[in-house]
């Protein structure tokens, strides 16, 4: 066991008012702006957002692939963008990425990759039988090439590889996209298990399973973050009437009947929801900044007043 | 109005163990779907959808059985368009965006301003996206740009075979207020695997297990009183967002 030398209460990955963006010869465009964040050991995280928000560039920041005009990333309290940190830090970290079929040589089995990940060419047999039960798969699988196979198990056998090799910061994104239920609930448990080494990043734009397994989430909307909180506190109590509308219109069974209908308003101001926003006001013209009530954070200027004129 | 009668397929396996036999992917359908209503086709992995959706467009020929477009055997220019599952293939990578509206304009005899209204009503608008080249575009939006092409060529039908597994919640539900405003003109037929989306669009919703239809009838009365054993396992373990996995 690697002994820390940092107390466990620091946390282990920290981004603080980190902006980034796509790099060109002739122009900057800027993606995600201001961003905070904070990972704990043994803990889940979870990102959502609209598409087109900046959900995988945040990812390719976090990697230290693309250009950063400000903002640093700490990890065990040191900044990646030294050479000699980050290096370090590319041995910790497993990036799941949204395409599977780059991640894979397609014309070698699937058992023969995961051999190729201990150079030696041995694996922990039970761990991977456990994995493969709980992500609904059939141990046949390891003896077929990834182009026989379908994109939801090309993308739970890498998720499978991700676990047996334990790092100890995982990021997966989009990774329930296309499967059925009793995949992603053994999903989730496999992730629940895994927090005793490695603490998870989740990037989904669904947005119940997030909400099943995470301990914190982050609310993305156009390159800003506008709310975290705990899971429960952002359920019972949104501090944003963005997140309220999103957690209202999500299709369920239950309110088949209600048809949610967003308002349309011509003025444009800084708020990120102030085109569809209900509660709009003068005051959300302004820079707005971003507040703290005890551990939530959040992004609306107007905050203890919407929620008394509500419907 | 779309009629499938006796419909049969079955691929040949190729190697391992069974080879040589049929795998059956659909197993003697029949099923009418009639005009001014959304279908929803429910089924795990594996069950034949994606077979059903191209024997219904007219993508894969069906083993025995025929399909019936508006009582005629011959599939007319406009009666129906298929939104496949997996966008990455489906569109063109080395064009942009505006290559694609263009060109389904000048096969259609359409005017383009009309496509591109169609993609602004759901949220995406022309001047961000005119000029992006389709391969850089995320899994989300290149999802809506192959619905907004089915969609503005305005046929008779749309089936749809897993269209919002990349979307995000808020975009979904545009869509699906523009799939509810525009039934009684367009006969939607929609396959996914996830519970919430099909009960929450549909009017009569289809369960299939296997290669056949198992269940169907009005939305309301399967979710309220399923009857076979296979119904009543997956209406109990509907996603929820409050039931915690430990």
């Amino acid at each position: 066991m690697q002994k820390n030398y940092i107390d466990d209460n620091a946390p282990l990955l920290e981004v603080r008012n980190l902006s980034c963006g796509y790099l060109n010869r002739n122009n900057y465009r800027e993606v995600a702006n201001g961003i905070n964040l904070r990972l704990y050991r043994g803990e889940i995280n979870g990102i959502i957002g609209e598409i087109g928000s900046g959900k995988t560039t945040l990812v390719r920041a976090i990697e230290g692939k693309i250009f950063r005009s400000s903002g640093d990333i700490f990890f065990r309290g040191e900044s990646i963008f030294i050479k000699k940190n980050y290096f370090k830090f590319r041995k910790k970290r497993v990036v799941v990425k949204q395409d599977s079929m780059n991640a894979l040589r397609p014309r070698y089995s699937v058992e023969f990759q995961i051999r190729k990940l201990f150079k030696g060419g041995k694996y922990n047999e039970n761990e991977l039988k456990r994995a493969f039960d709980l992500l609904n798969l059939d141990l046949e699988i390891l003896n077929k090439l990834p182009v026989q196979l379908s994109d939801g198990t090309r993308h739970r056998v890498l998720i499978a590889m991700a676990s047996l090799v334990k790092p100890e910061i995982l990021i997966v994104d989009e990774p329930t996209a296309g499967l059925d239920i009793m995949a992603i609930r053994g999903m989730l448990k496999l992730f629940r298990e895994l927090t005793q080494t490695t603490s998870i990043i989740m990037i989904s734009s669904d947005i119940i399973p997030i909400f099943q397994v995470c301990d914190r989430v982050y609310v993305m909307r156009e390159g800003q973050i506008i709310e975290d909180g705990k899971w429960s506190e952002l359920l019972d109590k949104p501090h944003h009437p963005y997140v309220k509308d999103l957690l209202e219109s999500m299709p369920s069974v239950r309110n088949r009947k209600k048809e949610f209908v967003e308002n349309y308003n011509e003025i444009r101001t800084e708020c990120v929801y102030s085109d569809k926003c209900r509660y709009i006001d003068e005051r959300c013209r302004e820079r707005i900044p971003y507040r703290f009530d005890g551990e939530h954070g959040y992004r609306c200027i107007k905050y203890p007043e919407w929620t008394d004129d509500s419907a | 109005m779309i009629r499938l009668e006796g419909i049969t397929k079955f691929y040949m396996d190729k190697g391992g163990i069974g080879k040589g036999n049929r795998v059956y992917a659909l197993k003697d359908l029949n099923q009418e779907f009639s005009d001014g209503k959304i279908y929803a086709v429910f089924g795990n992995s594996g069950c034949g959808k994606t077979t059903l959706a191209n024997v219904i467009s007219g993508y894969s020929t069906p083993d025995s059985g025929h399909v019936y477009y508006d009582g005629s055997l011959v599939k007319r220019e406009n009666s129906v368009r298929i939104v496949f599952q997996d966008p990455y293939t489906s569109l063109n990578g080395s064009k942009d965006v505006a290559w694609h509206m263009e060109t389904t304009a000048r096969i259609n005899g359409m005017n383009p301003e009309k496509i591109w209204n169609t993609y602004e009503n759901l949220g995406f608008f022309r001047s961000d996206y005119e000029n992006r080249m389709v391969w850089t575009l995320s899994g989300g939006e290149l999802q809506i740009l192959s619905f907004t092409i089915a969609f503005a060529q305005k046929p008779r039908c749309i089936v749809l075979d897993e269209p919002f597994s990349y979307l995000d919640t808020m975009t979904i539900n545009r869509v699906m207020n523009l799939m509810r405003n525009t039934k009684d003109k367009i006969l939607y037929i929609y396959m996914d695997n996830d519970m919430n989306r099909c009960g929450y669009i549909s009017d009569d919703i289809l369960i299939m297990d296997g290669g056949s239809i198992i269940e169907q009838g009005q939305t309301d009365t399967v979710i309220m009183h399923p009857e076979k054993e296979f119904t009543k396992g997956i209406i109990r373990n509907i996603p929820d967002i409050r039931k915690r996995i430990e």
